[in-house]
C-alpha cells in the first residue's frame, strides 16, 4: 500500500491541486474501499487534522489523499498515516 | 517682553497721563483718534459714534458707546461688528508694573457676523500692518460680560446660516458666572439648534478648574445631549461627561458631518464619556442604549497610537436581533412591522426580496478594518433571529486588516456551534477561514423554532473546516474549499413528514417512507467536501429501523444550484417497496422536488460500499471532545448502540458481497 498525498492549502497559501489521474470510480473494489474508509477513520481519529476537508480514494492499492490542510507540517501529517 | 507690546504699554500710559491732566475736558477727540490708528491697523473702518468718558480711580473705567466695524467689501452686510457699548476697567498699578490686567470687560449688545463667501472667503481674515502680534501674550481679563450678544456665521457654499444669542450671566447659586448660548439655522443644509449653558468665558483659559458644560445639540434628526466638566477646554486637558445621542437616520448624520459611517440602523445611546490628555486614553463607561433591534451595554476603551485607533471593548447585550448585523455582510434587515430599519436599509431589503439569488454580492467593506486595532468581547443572552440560535459569545480581534473571531460561539437549539474565524483583508481577493465544531445540536429543538413537535432529541455533531476567497458573501461561497462531517444520532422524522405533507414538497417527501414505516432515526452520517463552490455529497445515509436513506448529488454554490437524488433502501427486501429515489434539483431560492425519479444515484448505490469505519472514529472523535467540553451542562446520556446498528448493517453487507 502507498500512501501519496498530493494536495494542501490553507489560509494564506493555495487551493488544492488534482492528483494527476482523474479517479472516477464506477465501482472500486471491495478491498480499495475497505482501505480507503480505514484511512479516512484514521484521519479522522487524529485530532490535529480536519478530515473533514480531506478525501482518500484507494484504486489497487494505491491511496490518493485529495484535499486541503492548513499548514504543510499538517500536510506531512496526513501523508505519514498509513 | 516684545517690542510691539512694551510700545503699547507705553502709548497707553502716555493717553492716560494725557487724560489725567486735561480729565476735565471731553475726550471724544480721543476716539477718533482711536478709532482712526484701528482702522489702518486693520484696513477696515471703524467707527466710534457715541461716547468716550472715563472715569477715574486706580482702576480707571472707560465706557466707549456705539462702536462699528465694517465688513468685507464682498458681504451684503455693511458691518461685522456693531457694539452698543463697551465698559473696561484697567488696573493702573499693574500697568505700571508691566502688565495689562482689565478686572472688568462689559460688552453690551455685541453683534457679530461672520461670514464665508461663495469663493471661500472668510471675512475675518485681515491683513495686519505690525507683523507677529504675540498672541499668547493676551492681556488677562479677570471678568467677562456680555448682554445679550449676537452672532450670525454663514458660510454661502455649505448651506450654513446659523445665528446664534449668547450673555453671560449672573450666577444662581454660587455667584460665579455662567455663559449662555442658544443657536438656530442650517448646517450643511439640515436644521440645527444649539442650546449650551457653560461656565464663565474666561475660566476657558483656567488650567486647573473644572469648566462647567452642559449641551444639547440637534442637527437634522440627530440629537446630541452632553453634561459634565473640561479641565483646560481649551487644550483638552481632561473631559468628564455624560452623552445622550439619538440618531433615526445615521446616513444623514453621516452626510452632515462629511465622516464615513457604518450603515447602521437607528441607534440611542448614551453613557460616561471621559477623557485624559496625559494617559492618552478616550473612555466611554456604562455605555447603554439600542442599535436597531438589539440592545447593547458595557465599555469602551479608546487609544490613538501613532495615529492609529486601539479600541477594547466588553459590550453585553440582553438581546441582539441578528437582523442589525446583516447590514456588515451585506445582508439587509427586516422590514416588517416590529423591525427597526432606516430608509437605505429598506430599500436594500425589497431589492433582495426580488433577486433570484440568495446569497448576497454587495462587496463587504472588507477595507474599513485595516488602519484599526480592536479587541472586543461581546455576550448576548438572548439572539433574535429565525435561525435557532440562543444566545451568542464573540470575541474579535483586529491587527491592521486580519481579524480573528475566536472563538464565535452560538448556543444553538440546546447545543452550541463554536467556530473560529480568520479573514485577512490585506490581500485581495480577502482571504477567509472558518473551522466549526457541532456539539450536542438537537433536531427536535429546531424543528420546533419552526413549530414543529418532536420528541426525541436526534442529537447533531459535526466538525467542519472552509476557506473562502472574496469580497462578498456570494464571491466567497463560489470559491469555496474544505469539507464537513455530521452525525446525527436519534430523532423522528414523524411529526416532521406531517408538517411537511401539507405543503408542495410534502407528497414528494412523505412518498419516500412506506405507510406503516418506522420513522425513528438510528444514526445518521454525511460527509460533505468542498472544492472551489462545489459541494459534494461524498456520502449521505440515515439509517431508520426499516429503511435506509442513501443519497448522493451536488451543490453548486457559484451558481447557487443543487442535484442531490435521495433513495430509500428498505431492509426488508422480501416486502414489496413502491418507493422510488426523489430528485431534488433547481434553484437555492426555488428548488423542484420529483419524486419516483429513476435517476441513477453516483457512487455508492450499495450499502458495502458505505463507510463504517470512519462513522465509527467520527462518533469516537466526537465523545471525547464532549468529554473535553467542561462548559456543557446538560450531560444527556447518548444511546451508544444508536450508530452501531448501522456500522454492524454495513459490515454485514460487506461480508454478505
Amino acid at each position: 500500500m502507498i500512501g501519496y498525498l498530493i494536495l494542501t492549502g490553507g489560509i494564506t497559501g493555495c487551493a488544492g491541486l488534482f492528483s494527476p489521474h482523474p479517479i472516477e470510480t464506477e465501482e472500486g473494489s471491495q478491498e480499495d474501499v475497505v482501505l480507503a474508509m480505514q484511512i479516512k477513520a484514521k484521519l479522522i481519529e487524529t485530532k490535529a487534522l480536519n478530515a473533514a476537508a480531506i478525501q482518500v480514494e484507494s484504486t489497487n492499492g494505491l491511496v490518493v489523499l485529495k484535499g486541503f490542510v492548513k499548514t504543510e507540517s499538517q500536510r506531512q501529517l496526513a501523508s505519514s498515516i498509513t | 517682553m516684545s517690542v510691539t507690546k512694551w510700545i503699547g504699554m507705553v502709548f497707553l500710559i502716555s493717553i492716560l497721563l494725557f487724560m489725567l491732566l486735561i480729565s476735565a475736558m471731553n475726550w471724544n477727540w480721543a476716539r477718533d483718534w482711536v478709532a482712526q490708528q484701528l482702522s489702518e491697523l486693520t484696513h477696515r473702518k471703524l467707527t466710534i459714534n457715541g461716547d468716550l468718558t472715563v472715569n477715574w480711580s486706580l482702576a480707571p473705567h472707560i465706557r466707549i458707546e456705539q462702536i462699528l466695524f465694517a465688513n468685507a467689501a464682498w458681504s451684503k452686510e455693511p458691518d461685522m461688528l456693531e457694539l452698543a457699548a463697551l465698559d473696561l476697567n484697567i488696573d493702573l498699578l499693574e500697568l505700571l508694573k508691566g502688565r495689562v490686567i482689565f478686572p472688568e470687560i462689559t460688552l453690551t449688545n455685541p453683534s457679530i457676523i461672520l461670514e464665508k463667501s461663495r469663493e471661500g472667503e472668510a471675512n475675518w481674515k485681515f491683513q495686519v500692518n505690525k507683523n507677529g502680534d504675540d498672541r499668547s501674550e493676551f492681556p488677562i481679563i479677570e471678568r467677562l460680560r456680555i448682554q445679550s450678544g449676537h452672532l450670525v456665521y454663514r458660510d454661502l457654499l455649505n448651506n450654513t446660516d446659523i445665528s446664534t444669542t449668547f450673555k453671560t450671566t449672573e450666577g444662581q447659586t454660587d455667584g460665579a458666572d455662567a455663559t449662555q448660548l442658544r443657536a438656530e439655522g442650517e448646517l450643511n443644509g439640515q436644521a440645527l439648534s444649539i442650546f449650551l449653558n457653560a461656565g464663565p468665558l474666561v475660566a476657558l483659559r483656567e488650567a486647573n478648574e473644572p469648566y462647567p458644560m452642559v449641551l444639547e445639540l440637534q442637527v437634522g434628526e440627530t440629537t446630541i445631549k452632553v453634561d459634565g466638566t473640561l479641565l483646560a477646554p481649551l487644550q483638552l486637558r481632561s473631559i468628564d461627561l455624560r452623552f445622550d445621542i439619538k440618531d433615526p437616520n445615521p446616513e444623514q448624520l453621516s452626510q452632515i458631518v462629511q465622516l464615513p459611517l457604518p450603515n447602521l440602523p437607528p441607534y440611542h445611546l448614551k453613557g460616561d464619556f471621559s477623557h485624559r490628555e496625559d494617559e492618552n486614553i478616550w473612555q466611554i463607561k456604562s455605555l447603554q442604549g439600542y442599535v436597531g433591534d438589539s440592545d447593547l451595554g458595557g465599555n469602551i476603551d479608546i487609544k490613538i497610537i501613532e495615529k492609529q485607533p486601539h479600541i477594547k471593548a466588553d459590550l453585553i447585550s440582553k438581546k441582539i436581533d441578528l437582523d442589525d448585523l446583516g447590514p456588515l455582510i451585506g445582508l439587509a434587515p427586516d422590514t416588517g412591522t416590529g423591525e427597526t430599519a432606516s430608509k437605505t436599509q429598506q430599500k436594500e431589503a425589497a431589492k433582495e426580496a426580488a433577486s433570484p439569488l440568495i446569497f448576497p454580492h454587495k462587496p463587504i467593506a472588507f477595507e474599513k478594518l485595516r488602519n484599526i486595532n480592536a479587541d472586543i468581547k461581546l455576550r448576548s443572552k438572548q439572539v433574535e433571529s429565525k435561525l435557532p440560535i440562543d444566545d451568542l459569545y464573540m470575541h474579535a480581534i483586529i491587527d491592521d486588516g486580519h481579524l480573528i473571531l475566536s472563538p464565535l460561539d452560538f448556543g444553538v437549539a440546546a447545543g452550541n456551534i463554536r467556530s473560529h474565524v480568520e479573514v485577512d483583508t490585506r490581500t485581495q481577493p480577502v482571504k477567509s477561514k472558518i473551522e466549526s465544531e457541532i456539539h450536542h445540536v438537537q433536531l427536535n429543538e429546531i424543528l420546533r423554532r419552526f413549530e414543529i413537535a418532536d420528541q426525541s432529541a436526534g442529537l447533531i455533531e459535526g466538525k467542519a473546516i472552509y476557506w473562502f476567497k472574496g469580497n462578498s458573501i456570494a464571491k466567497m461561497l463560489a470559491s469555496t474549499d474544505g469539507g464537513l462531517l455530521m452525525l446525527m444520532m436519534g430523532g423522528h422524522f414523524d411529526d416532521l413528514l406531517v408538517e411537511l405533507a401539507g405543503l408542495d414538497i410534502g407528497e414528494a417527501v412523505v412518498a419516500l417512507f412506506d405507510k406503516g414505516d418506522n420513522t425513528e432515526i438510528n444514526c445518521a452520517f454525511v460527509d460533505l467536501p468542498a472544492n472551489s463552490g462545489i459541494m459534494n455529497l461524498s456520502t449521505f445515509v440515515v439509517d431508520t429501523e426499516d429503511t435506509i436513506f442513501l443519497g448522493a448529488g451536488s451543490l453548486d454554490l457559484k451558481k447557487e444550484r443543487l442535484d442531490l437524488v435521495i433513495d430509500p433502501k428498505p431492509k426488508d427486501l422480501s416486502l414489496f417497496s413502491a418507493r422510488a429515489p426523489l430528485h431534488i434539483e433547481g434553484s437555492f431560492k426555488k428548488p423542484t422536488f420529483i419524486p419516483g425519479a429513476s435517476a441513477v444515484l453516483r457512487g455508492a448505490v450499495s450499502l458495502a460500499l458505505l463507510p463504517a469505519a470512519p462513522i465509527v472514529s467520527l462518533y469516537a472523535l466526537l465523545q471525547k471532545d464532549q468529554k473535553e467540553q467542561k462548559d456543557r451542562k446538560n450531560d444527556k446520556q447518548e444511546n451508544t448502540t444508536n450508530c452501531t446498528g448501522l456500522v454492524n448493517a454495513i459490515n454485514e453487507a460487506r461480508e454478505e458481497n
